[in-house]
């Protein structure tokens, strides 16, 4: 039995994120200091998105619709997104952080810099996937505007889950899990746009690369 | 509020001055800051960790630098990059706590920052210009230790009590 596209593109993304944040955090977290003083921090910030962008688009590969462009570009535009999309992201942040009242309700407040901020990580990942797969999505459009939905509920619930649910399992494994509860968000708004044009029979059938 | 604050200010101004004599006095000491080892003589003095923290708005400080002794009762990595450590304060330091501290049984909160790159969106770019983290490892849990941090009310938390940031510490020798 075929497991259709839209399933494999949620497991690959979620799986991307979560080894993706993990691996970018103790990778980057353990070797990039020296780069902190650059730019107040932004240097180290957009190596922080590269890397997690390069293992997202590494885990995405296998699911890619057919004829979704060659994956040398996939694996150069993926990274690049996400790493415009953390630097902006985590500017844009500090300031709503800065001018939200700290005496507001701890949850209102976080998510809404956490939505706002998953948003714009989805806008550059999602904008760059959009590149190459335009031509071969008919609602291609719909590509960014999911990714920017699923980043924004992503960032939400994962903070909110670590930081509301006491749940032991997740807090000892809190950066896969972050990075799992984003992934899969993305992923499963994401994949309404390939099971629609898998429902349209648009081209997205099966599982092969350009190469 | 104010009557509030200023007994706080007022107990943890008594407080500290007398844990410096007492801690110093009554404990040898092994730094695991990263620094050289902390003589007797050594008052409490901040680091640039405080530069770090994200929203700072969101912690009152009362004072720039307090020194405690406890036990670490419980760790948690978060998501903002900080370490979550409970300490179970000595007898002479629980008038550092608030009736906020109760909703973490009682315990004093202590806080290093920017531990590991957060995954929290608005402390990625503060913490990623930190060149000078605390390093080395934090204290496990059952260890009985020393700490000094800036001491803070948490307003987002209901204002219970913490160590943020945790500036050094070392274990306290029986």
């Amino acid at each position: 039995m075929k497991v259709p596209i839209w399933i494999g593109w949620i497991v690959a993304t979620t799986v991307g994120f979560a080894l993706g944040t993990t691996l970018s955090t103790f990778l980057v977290g353990a070797t990039a200091r020296p780069l902190s003083p650059v730019l107040g921090g932004i240097i180290f910030v957009l190596l922080y998105g590269l890397v997690i962008g390069i293992v997202i688009g590494l885990a995405q590969l296998p699911a890619i619709p057919r004829g979704g462009g060659s994956w040398r570009a996939w694996i150069l535009a993926t990274p690049l997104g996400a790493a415009a999309g953390f630097a902006v992201a985590s500017v844009v942040g500090e300031i709503l952080g800065n001018t939200i009242d700290p005496s507001l309700n701890v949850v209102i407040a976080e998510g809404a810099i956490e939505s706002t901020s998953g948003a714009i990580v989805g806008l550059g990942i999602g904008f760059a996937q959009w590149l190459l797969l335009r031509r071969l999505l008919p609602n291609g459009r719909w590509w960014i505007v999911t990714s920017v939905v699923g980043g924004a509920l992503g960032y939400g619930a994962a903070a909110a889950v670590l930081e509301v649910l006491d749940v032991p399992l997740l807090k000892a494994n809190l950066v896969p899990s972050f990075g799992a509860i984003l992934g899969l968000l993305v992923g499963v708004s994401q994949s309404l746009v390939l099971w629609s044009s898998e429902s349209r029979g648009a081209g997205t059938r099966g599982v092969r690369l350009t190469t | 509020m104010t009557s509030r604050r200023s007994f706080v200010l007022a107990l943890s101004a008594l407080v500290s001055v007398g844990c410096g004599n007492q801690t110093l006095d009554e404990a040898t000491r092994t730094t695991r800051s990263g620094g050289p080892p902390v003589s007797a003589e050594t008052t409490c003095a901040p680091t640039d960790q405080a530069q770090y923290v994200y929203r700072p708005a969101r912690l009152q400080v009362v004072e720039p630098c307090v020194r405690v002794t406890g036990t670490v009762v419980a760790s948690s990595a978060e998501a903002d990059g900080d370490v979550h450590l409970q300490v179970r304060l000595d007898a002479p330091f629980t008038g550092l706590l608030t009736v906020g501290n109760q909703f973490e049984d009682g315990d004093l909160i202590v806080e290093p920052v920017c531990h590991f790159p957060p995954l929290q969106a608005d402390a990625i770019r503060v913490c990623a210009s930190d060149p000078d983290p605390l390093d080395g490892a934090l204290p496990g849990v059952g260890e009985h230790v020393w700490m000094e941090g800036r001491y803070i009310l948490d307003l987002q938390h209901h204002a219970w009590a913490e160590l943020h940031p945790l500036y050094r510490w070392g274990t306290v020798n029986p």
